[in-house]
């Protein structure tokens, strides 16, 4: 009788539990609405950090604001000859973008959408208006994870030097730069209605880095120079 | 009056007795399988660069850690984080690495499920900017899971029990089943709120939305995506598709019989989304997922509809073959 009686609450408390835990997730989730004044802050207490999560995929306007970036090298040889190669898109810098699900460089790829993740971010709260951009990025949002891929992208130059006429055995030194590209996709119904192609995206600058060789980015806050076009 | 004492007692302990029965056990073992694959799959795929994507001198430091994503309490608890040596950073991958391999086959689950939990919110949360996707969704699961018994079926735990039979107690079903429940819970938030926001926008709205998650050129496209991408059929019905199955999901696995063609589709979807966009281990943790929704029972009779399929189709090609034998004589 004392194990049912414990059965029992234990079932009701679990139940509940599941209940709460619902509720907390669904109003997390949910968007702005007239109970989130009065429960933010126990929703946002139980739910960040380990249940944290967003489900935007694709939404509510996928494509509408791409983000590109390319990057160049100064690559400095043991005879003193420097090269600047050409910029190169991101793809190929880390070429992984048709490979399987076995390809090892395929997360050196996501550190590009998380750069333009954090990008379309600051599109979107016009930090960075639509074509033109202004100097109000926030350099700490947009720094941390440029000096991350610019790192990514110093640890790749030595394959990039073969590419350029010398083996990477007589490389002295490498800078990068970064510049980041914006895109708007352009509205497609019109044109598919119509069977049509659609353009290709035109891109524009929006912000290009200084040269940065490995200590500047071990120590980088270097302001981005944001160039108007 | 006894009668209807009874009658109460049996209302109130419904949950306690839909719980303490063992329910999900497959789908458990299913479920660690193929996460704990995943999981040790992007371990060893990655450790020649381990250093760089997550080691003390690597893009993201310690102390560059601690300041962009906020400290612990943003990210959580983290192994990595605990000591700034080379030392402590190849312990905790390589050991990270063994659970996830030991997690996988099975060996004692219930110890190596919750170090998987521990491993694995760590290393995808030490750089979160380098993930494979699903990683959100897989981080949560694994919390979810730690009180789950995974090793009831395909393990060396069960192999090595043999023909004992299992012996768990109502506790640990009850928090088992919970456990699942949760795991089911989280898929159906995934598809309801991402409806919520696809819904927000005019793209969704007017069947276009297929057409530009296709034609993102931070995804994979084939020459014959993007001719597919440009039939207007193929992308107001495949867009509307979406929001109708994406919708429909939570209510219909609660169906006995219309939750088989929902998870036949859901899985045909992510295999779709990771061949023709690329998006691979996010497909693989959401296919992972769908499989805790059947419980036991559905799964003994899928194995034995199968069963008795094959054993129809091979008496009858016995009898063809005699038929055979006998024209040829």
């Amino acid at each position: 009788m004392f194990v049912r009686s414990l059965q029992m609450i234990a079932g009701f408390v679990l139940f509940a539990f599941l209940a709460f835990h619902t509720a907390m997730i669904a109003e997390y989730n949910l968007p702005s609405n007239l109970l989130e004044p009065a429960l933010s802050k126990v929703v946002d207490r139980y739910v960040v950090p380990y249940f944290g999560q967003n489900w935007s995929l694709f939404a509510p306007n996928p494509g509408g604001t791409v983000l590109a970036y390319r990057i160049r090298f100064r690559l400095v040889f043991d005879d003193h000859s420097v090269v600047v190669t050409p910029y190169v898109e991101s793809t190929d810098v880390f070429p992984a973008s048709q490979s399987g699900p076995f390809d090892r460089l395929s997360l050196f790829r996501e550190i590009s959408y998380s750069c333009s993740n954090l990008a379309e971010n600051l599109v979107a709260k016009g930090q960075v208006p639509k074509f033109h951009a202004t100097s109000t990025v926030d350099p700490d949002k947009i720094d941390a994870p440029t000096s991350c891929l610019a790192r990514l992208s110093l640890a790749m130059a030595p394959a990039f030097a073969a590419q350029y006429g010398k083996p990477a055995s007589r490389l002295l030194s490498a800078a990068t730069q970064v510049q980041y590209l914006v895109a708007r996709g352009e509205h497609v119904s019109a044109a598919l209605r119509r069977g049509m192609t659609i353009e290709p995206l035109k891109y524009r600058v929006v912000a290009t880095t200084p040269w940065l060789d490995s200590s500047d980015v071990t120590n980088f806050p270097t302001q981005i120079e944001v160039s108007r076009s | 009056m006894n009668r209807q004492m009874n009658a109460i007692t049996r209302v109130l302990s419904l949950p306690a007795t839909w719980l303490s029965e063992p329910r999900f056990l497959i789908g458990g073992s299913l479920v660690r399988i193929c996460l704990g694959f995943i999981v040790f799959v992007f371990f060893a795929l990655h450790i020649s660069e381990r250093q760089l994507l997550w080691g003390t001198h690597g893009i993201v430091t310690i102390q560059e850690f601690n300041r962009w994503f906020g400290g612990p309490q943003r990210t959580g608890f983290n192994l990595y984080t605990l000591a700034n040596t080379q030392a402590w950073f190849e312990v905790t991958y390589w050991i990270g690495l063994i659970v996830a391999l030991l997690f996988t086959i099975g060996c004692w689950t219930r110890i190596t499920t919750p170090m998987f939990a521990l491993f694995v919110w760590s290393i995808y949360h030490r750089n979160p900017w380098v993930t494979n996707g699903g990683t959100r969704l897989l981080c949560i699961v694994v919390i979810y899971l730690v009180v789950a018994d995974l090793g009831a079926y395909l393990s060396v735990d069960a192999s090595l029990r043999g023909a004992r039979p299992r012996v768990s107690g109502w506790l640990s079903n009850m928090l088992h089943n919970t456990s699942i429940l949760l795991v089911a819970i989280q898929l159906c938030c995934v598809y309801i709120f991402s409806t919520f926001y696809k819904l927000d926008g005019p793209a969704w709205q007017q069947g276009t939305g297929l057409y530009y998650a296709l034609m993102d050129p931070q995804f994979i496209s084939f020459p014959f995506v993007a001719a597919l991408s440009h039939n207007v059929w193929f992308v107001t019905l495949g867009s509307y598709g979406t929001l109708l199955y994406q919708s429909a999901f939570p209510w219909l696995i609660l169906h006995p019989r219309l939750k088989y063609p929902m998870i036949i589709v859901g899985i045909g979807f992510h295999a779709g989304i990771a061949l023709f966009m690329g998006l691979w281990w996010f497909s693989a943790v959401l296919i992972a997922c769908e499989t805790v929704l059947l419980t036991d029972a559905q799964y003994i009779a899928i194995g034995t509809y199968f069963h008795t399929l094959f054993d129809r189709i091979g008496r009858g090609m016995a009898i063809g073959n005699r038929l055979l034998e006998q024209a040829d004589a």
